[in-house]
């Protein structure tokens, strides 16, 4: 698909001379180079060959200045929908994505019903059933929107980085007819909320968060996090310096732990030395510093590879309590949950995720895939998958367990809508954006 | 010989039937029943329909109440969350007498979801249904076809909401299904009852 390399008639650019690279328009021909586009790059000859350099200059042959600027203003020039996008067992929203407001809109459209009985209708007479979808409709809007972002990462990055960050935001919209789900409410009774058939089925209480849900839920977080914890981080002699092995178990941790917005972890990072060289005051306050090191150390690693969101407190062990091996050459990493802190479980918010295409993470088959883990695995990979993505595991926080944290892989079907939409309504660039050109932030 | 299949359907369900007959069918006062551990013959064991059931069980199902039933008791009810809070739960079996046995959930939040049910039967029956309860129970089941129903009636695709399991004497074995998610008008008429 070679362009011609025959001078074409001598045009300027719109903008004219002082124009810069972000102001060419579509396609726009500017003089100087020749027009051959990226395909042609590599055959492109060293230099002009045509006629004296004076003609040559005259009759400069014209480049269609940077193809992916021109992308870049072809694709932001639209908005790029996706209606009743379906995904997952359950799930179906409308798409909207419109790059120039660096935007992703889910927009899910629910029709309310509530009980035609003598009791619904005093319900609604009082006005019950107007507190409700609002309060319905709030609560969700609030627990879901804008807790990710995507980044597109197609080079060059000097152009598509224009994308960054793109945001989310959800929209549940009140319809009287052609709804993603009907809301089918129970202020009256009791009962067990369900998802299936496009119907939401909700009972009595469902849309109050409930305080202290299952204790257990912070137990299962720090078994969850001491599962991808490398603690204790072992050193070599007179050294603070962390092994390459114990560098990528910490960076999980890192990129483990800040994806848990709830609970904040108070996490201690103790460092330690053996007795070695210690019995002398010197060498005690050698071991002292050495020990301050290796603490400072494994924080600082941790730190760099995003985990900012917890509660550190570094301690410096020294040689207490230590004894001449090798094993006490080492940094513990300790994490406990904030005092008082309690899971609250959010049904409304749980169901939702259901309505957009996630599955539960609890229950199943011992060690069953929750629905939505191939799209969590193929947005950070198996190990992070296994670590959030697979049912009947320890209790935790997440909205699609037990608690009400809406966390990173909860937002993949949003990832995956984007993806989609990108690939197949948007004309441009080429090739087409793809599930590897758009990432998470965080 | 080719036997046509309301025919054998007629049988199937007739011998459903005579595992309850009319002079069973008269039930009495709760004070004067026995308790069922006491009164009892054999446990029947419930027909083998695991490999019928799917290999990705749900872990409260699998935990499901399983416990062969008395010779004497004929239908068993499971009521079984598929959230993460059984306080909810609960079962009832029915003797061929109509004297029922309730167990709840303890109603403690703090339960392991995974074992549905965390009680023991209670002593005595919670009550006692009619002739004619027990009577349309089992037109109840007849006109879901329960005999001759495949053991696991699942929506695929339903999350959450709550799994029936009914467990009744067909042909003196006892025969499961269970229920998760649909709309069958068994799991109505059979949790109508407690909730």
């Amino acid at each position: 698909m070679g362009r011609s390399m025959t001078p074409p008639p001598f045009q300027l650019m719109g903008g004219g001379e002082g124009a810069g690279e972000g102001n060419a328009g579509d396609g726009e021909l500017v003089k100087g180079a020749p027009q051959w586009g990226k395909e042609d790059a590599s055959s492109a000859p060293s230099g002009p060959s045509w006629g004296n350099p004076i003609q040559a200059k005259a009759m400069a042959p014209i480049q269609r200045k940077n193809p992916d600027e021109a992308d870049y203003k072809k694709f932001i020039a639209k908005t790029y929908t996706w209606n009743n996008f379906a995904t997952g067992l359950n799930g179906k929203f409308d798409v909207v994505y419109a790059p120039a407001k660096n935007l992703l809109d889910i927009n899910v459209k629910v029709r309310f019903q509530f009980p035609w009985s003598l009791q619904g209708m005093l319900y609604r007479a009082q006005g019950k059933d107007d507190v409700y979808r609002a309060n319905y409709i709030s609560g969700i809007e609030r627990a879901w929107s804008n807790r990710y972002n995507f980044r597109n990462v197609r080079a060059p990055q000097k152009v598509w980085s224009r994308l960054n960050p793109t945001t989310v935001q959800v929209n549940v919209e009140e319809v009287d007819k052609n709804e993603h789900f009907l809301i089918d409410v129970d202020p009256f009774n009791t009962g067990r909320a369900q998802v299936g058939g496009g119907v939401t089925k909700m009972y009595k209480g469902d849309e109050n968060p409930q305080p202290k849900f299952n204790p257990a839920t912070g137990q299962g977080e720090l078994t969850r996090f001491n599962r991808v914890n490398p603690s204790p981080v072992l050193f070599g002699a007179n050294s603070a310096e962390i092994s390459a092995g114990d560098k990528s178990q910490l960076t999980f941790l890192a990129t483990y732990a800040k994806r848990i917005n709830n609970p904040r972890f108070d996490i201690t990072i103790a460092g330690h030395s053996n007795t070695v060289g210690g019995g002398t005051a010197a060498g005690a306050q050698r071991n002292q510093q050495l020990s301050q090191q290796r603490a400072a150390a494994v924080n600082q690693h941790l730190q760099n590879a995003g985990m900012t969101n917890h509660n550190v407190t570094v301690k410096a062990e020294g040689q207490n309590g230590a004894g001449a091996g090798a094993a006490w050459r080492k940094a513990t990493i300790t994490p406990k949950l904030p005092a008082g802190w309690q899971n609250m479980q959010a049904t409304s918010e749980h169901e939702f995720g259901h309505m957009v295409g996630l599955g539960d993470e609890y229950g199943g088959a011992a060690g069953a895939n929750a629905t939505h883990y191939g799209l969590t695995q193929k947005a950070f990979g198996k190990k992070y998958a296994d670590q959030v993505a697979k049912r009947g595991d320890t209790d935790y926080a997440s909205i699609m367990e037990g608690g009400d944290d809406v966390r990173i892989q909860h937002y993949v079907t949003f990832w995956d809508a984007l993806c989609q939409v990108t690939t197949s309504k948007a004309q441009a660039p080429t090739p087409r954006f793809g599930h590897n050109d758009w990432k998470f932030i965080g | 010989m080719i036997f046509p299949m309301r025919h054998t359907l007629g049988l199937i369900v007739m011998s459903f039937f005579a595992a309850c007959t009319p002079a069973q069918q008269q039930t009495l006062p709760a004070s004067e029943t026995a308790n069922p551990v006491d009164s009892l013959s054999t446990p029947s064991a419930i027909i083998n329909n695991s490999t019928m059931l799917p290999e990705s069980l749900d872990i409260r199902l699998v935990n499901r109440d399983q416990t062969p039933m008395r010779s004497n008791e004929w239908l068993k009810v499971q009521v079984i969350s598929m959230g993460k809070l059984p306080i909810y739960n609960y079962k009832f079996k029915l003797d061929t007498r109509g004297q029922l046995w309730l167990c709840r959930h303890s109603g403690d939040a703090n339960a392991d979801y995974r074992q549905p049910f965390d009680q023991d039967w209670s002593d005595q029956p919670h009550t006692s249904w009619s002739v004619e309860e027990m009577e349309a129970a089992r037109q109840t089941l007849t006109k879901a076809n329960f005999a001759t129903q495949a053991p696991y009636q699942l929506d695929p695709k339903m999350e959450g909401g709550t799994a029936t399991v009914i467990t009744a004497r067909v042909d003196d074995q006892l025969k499961e299904v269970i229920y998760l998610g649909g709309e069958e008008e068994v799991q109505a008429f059979f949790r109508s009852f407690f909730e």
